[in-house]
């Protein structure tokens, strides 16, 4: 289970508020916990595209499709913007639909990284080829005209790597990965120790402080 | 898509009850709105709309209760219908128009009181209003059913055709009783009451705002207001400086205000995080952005009501109150006083030198703050000075109770052998005298449950059967005992026993016989005497029998035995003589039965073969 912190999100805001100084300390120290692993995968980022015709050049984004909608083409790799786009933030996400607002998470944001990332993750030798008849805005299908596409795509992208089970969020395939999640599986949850220690001390500090007063009283 | 590892996260609920929680947020926030900001202005005209709307509504009721001559009942009516907005948390636009019209159709307060709570339950029953639900009862009452039916309540036709109102009010009642309390006590009841409450604080606000301004101004009605207040600029300075008299004299309303905000951060799990430190640094934003900017400066001179500028500065004391009502109203004279310093320069302000006032306000912002600072500083000390003197009290209230003669009797009655009762009584006694709560509430539950336990055992001792007493009939046994015994001495004692002398003529048919005691000589009679004592019982016992019979006529019997003569088959082989002695007590024929068969035995086992054999074979 991730660590489900309790009254987070208005803890960062009070220091934000009340204790700007230990705000950033605190930001300091998830930079250390959380750097670590978004350097390592950062590294992790071939500098080319491991298929030679999926490397980045200039393009247009997008088409047309026979009904005018504007659809977005597969993207291409570009190893400095999937390295730039790996990180870690402290700015609450959206909350899931479980409920949970992640407040403090790596993030590996550029489409085409979290294509590297994940390929092959669900279906092992691709998705299911239907060739040009498919609907281009359906997502589970290959639509190239080589039905082996899929395949020789994961496999050129090399092995998945099962990240930290315990000290996530996820499960299972879930937590596979080649950047994040292998960087992740390699830290063996360091990084998240860290990281909620630095929690846990920060609120040990600022209620030293006595900033917080019950209402009753 | 973005890949991510959450590292901590906060559960902030799902979107099936994110609804909810959105209703208290935005409760929250149009509360804390009136003190952050922009929110001021907007609280302080909402609330004296709030309140004149609410007077409007009801000088419109009280007018309809006087047209239909229930003028008498207007205060009752009003405290009813308070009562039921509390209860249920039905805003007084929904809940007056309701009781009116019920009040209108059937000309009873009972009548419409208690249609209105019918009509509570049928709107929170059918989610509709409250003053919907009224109409359709009082088109009922009045005779036409069809709003009623409309609603769905699955009343029958026939009930709603039959036109009995009492029938069909019957039926409404059971299918909706209790739905209004129930709806109350969810969640969005709940919201509901805290959000009339805070309305009720907000029509009170706005009360004592323009009871304020009319103070201020020495109008005795609005109208006379309004042409005071055309020339209000003249007098706005004095004015503001008669905030801090306003606030002394509505600190009952700004308290209640502040209950009801505090009562929604809670809701909003806000409360954990209000610190002191954080209301000081937003009463002063406050101050600085809402009270002192130079556009409310500027609203003092062109707003015509100049109303704005004044219930700026009633909140912005409001924000200061926050973290301290108690020590604010404590010293409602220093608040005073600081917004007169705040205010002293609101000659120039009215002048209309804007730039000059915004300086002072900057200058005035930093003074409020540091007077904030300060009365914060200063109900700490308090409260710590009070919580000392709360624990000296506890001490010495410890120490007095070593002399204190009822625990010292209670104490040494502890030291005696009691029973787990007598010690429960006891030493909740002392708790109650030492006013330990919480061990008084354990110990009077434990006995209780003691008492509980004791009682059932009682009662089932109560309850048993009578035990079976074994000796009980002893007694009678004894007597019936004692009663036969004399019984039978009394028969033993009447009978005098004869003396019978029994001769038995034995028939020889062998060879001369002796005499039966005698030795011998042939062919005598002797007479034996056979001493006899008892009562034939009865039964004809063969010759015995006769034989007693007879002795008891001529007291001498003479027996003739007419032996059979199948002894002579050995004749050779016995005496002649045959004697009969017979001995014991012999009460009956059949005890002299008895010994003569004994006899007979004992001689057949003497050598009587035949007659041994005889008897085992049972002829």
């Amino acid at each position: 289970m991730p660590a489900e912190i309790k009254g987070l999100i208005e803890f960062k805001k009070a220091l934000n508020d009340y204790d700007p100084t230990l705000a950033a300390q605190l930001d300091d120290q998830m930079a250390i916990a959380l750097g670590g692993i978004v350097k390592k995968a950062q590294n992790y980022v071939p500098s080319s595209s491991p298929l030679g015709n999926w490397n980045y050049r200039r393009r247009s984004e997008f088409y047309f499709d026979a009904q005018g909608n504007r659809l977005r083409k597969f993207p291409l790799f570009n190893s400095a913007t999937v390295s730039k786009e790996i990180k870690y933030s402290s700015t609450p996400r959206r909350t899931n639909k479980r409920g949970f607002k992640a407040v403090y998470y790596i993030i590996n944001k550029s489409a085409a990284g979290a294509i590297y990332e994940t390929a092959g993750r669900k279906n092992p030798s691709g998705q299911p080829w239907v060739g040009r008849k498919g609907d281009p805005r359906q997502k589970d299908i290959s639509r190239s005209n080589n039905p082996q596409a899929g395949s020789d795509f994961i496999q050129a992208m090399g092995e998945l790597k099962q990240g930290n089970i315990e000290s996530s969020t996820k499960r299972g395939r879930y937590m596979k990965g080649r950047l994040i999640f292998r960087a992740w599986a390699e830290d063996g949850g360091k990084a998240n120790a860290a990281a909620l220690t630095a929690i846990y001390n920060a609120n040990e500090q600022f209620k030293k402080k006595q900033y917080f007063r019950k209402v009753s009283q | 898509m973005s890949i991510v590892i959450d590292i901590a996260a906060q559960f902030t609920g799902k979107k099936a009850f994110t609804q909810a929680e959105n209703a208290a947020d935005k409760l929250a926030r149009n509360v804390k709105q009136a003190l952050i900001g922009v929110g001021v202005t907007a609280f302080a005209k909402s609330a004296i709309s709030a309140f004149a709307a609410q007077e409007k509504q009801l000088a419109v009721f009280k007018n309809s209760l006087r047209s239909i001559g229930f003028e008498f009942a207007t205060s009752d009516s009003l405290a009813f219908l308070n009562s039921l907005k509390l209860q249920f948390g039905v805003a007084d636009e929904q809940l007056i128009p309701a009781y009116e019209k019920l009040l209108t159709s059937t000309r009873s307060l009972a009548a419409s009181q208690n249609l209105t709570n019918i009509a509570l339950d049928i709107a929170a029953r059918q989610n509709i209003t409250v003053t919907e639900a009224a109409d359709a009862l009082s088109k009922a009452y009045l005779g036409n059913t069809r709003s009623l039916g409309a609603l769905g309540l699955g009343i029958s036709k026939t009930t709603l055709a039959s036109g009995d109102f009492a029938k069909i009010l019957k039926e409404v009642t059971l299918v909706t009783k209790g739905a209004a309390s129930a709806a109350a006590t969810t969640f969005a009841g709940k919201l509901a009451k805290l959000k009339v409450a805070a309305d009720s604080a907000k029509e009170s606000i706005g009360a004592g705002l323009v009871e304020a301004i009319m103070r201020i101004s020495g109008a005795t009605d609005i109208d006379q207001l309004q042409t005071k207040i055309i020339n209000f600029g003249e007098s706005t300075s004095q004015a503001l400086i008669r905030i801090g008299q306003l606030i002394r004299d509505n600190i009952v309303l700004v308290k209640s205000f502040a209950a009801v905000l505090l009562a929604a951060f809670t809701i909003n799990k806000i409360a954990a995080f209000i610190t002191a430190l954080g209301t000081i640094v937003k009463t002063v934003k406050t101050l600085r952005n809402a009270l002192l900017a130079s556009a409310i400066a500027r609203n003092f001179l062109f707003s015509p009501l100049g109303a704005a500028a004044m219930t700026a500065g009633m909140f912005a004391a409001i924000g200061l109150m926050i973290k301290g009502v108690d020590a604010i109203s404590e010293s409602a004279t220093k608040a005073t006083n600081n917004l007169q310093s705040m205010f002293a320069a609101g000659g120039s302000m009215a002048g209309g030198d804007q730039g000059g006032a915004a300086k002072f306000a900057e200058g005035a912002a930093a003074r409020a703050a540091k007077e904030a600072k300060a009365a914060a500083l200063a109900q700490l000390k308090a409260t710590n000075a009070q919580t000392k003197a709360i624990k000296d009290q506890a001490k010495l209230k410890k120490a007095s109770g070593l002399l204190d003669m009822e625990q010292i009797q209670i104490m040494a009655a502890l030291q005696n052998q009691l029973t787990e009762d007598e010690k429960l009584r006891l030493s909740l006694q002392l708790a109650l005298l030492t006013e330990n709560a919480a061990e008084a509430d354990r110990l009077s539950n434990q006995l209780a449950l003691s008492q509980l336990q004791t009682t059932g055992l009682a009662n089932a001792i109560k309850n048993l059967p009578p035990a079976l007493n074994p000796l009980q009939d002893y007694p009678s046994y004894i007597n019936k005992a004692i009663t036969d015994i004399s019984l039978i001495q009394d028969a033993l004692n009447k009978l005098k026993a004869p003396v019978l002398t029994v001769q038995v003529n034995t028939v020889n048919t062998g060879g001369g016989g002796g005499g039966i005691s005698g030795g011998g000589g042939g062919g005598g009679s002797p007479i034996v005497p056979v001493p006899f004592a008892g009562i034939p019982l009865g039964g004809d016992i063969g010759g015995a029998a006769k034989a007693l019979e007879y002795a008891a006529k001529k007291n001498q019997v003479t027996l003739n035995t007419q032996m059979p003569d199948w002894q002579s088959y050995r004749a050779g082989e016995r005496e002649t003589k045959v004697t009969v002695n017979v001995q014991g007590n012999v009460i009956s024929n059949r005890d002299l039965t008895d010994s003569l068969r004994m006899g007979l035995l004992d001689s057949s086992a003497s050598g009587s073969f035949t007659l041994s054999n005889r008897a085992t074979r049972g002829d």
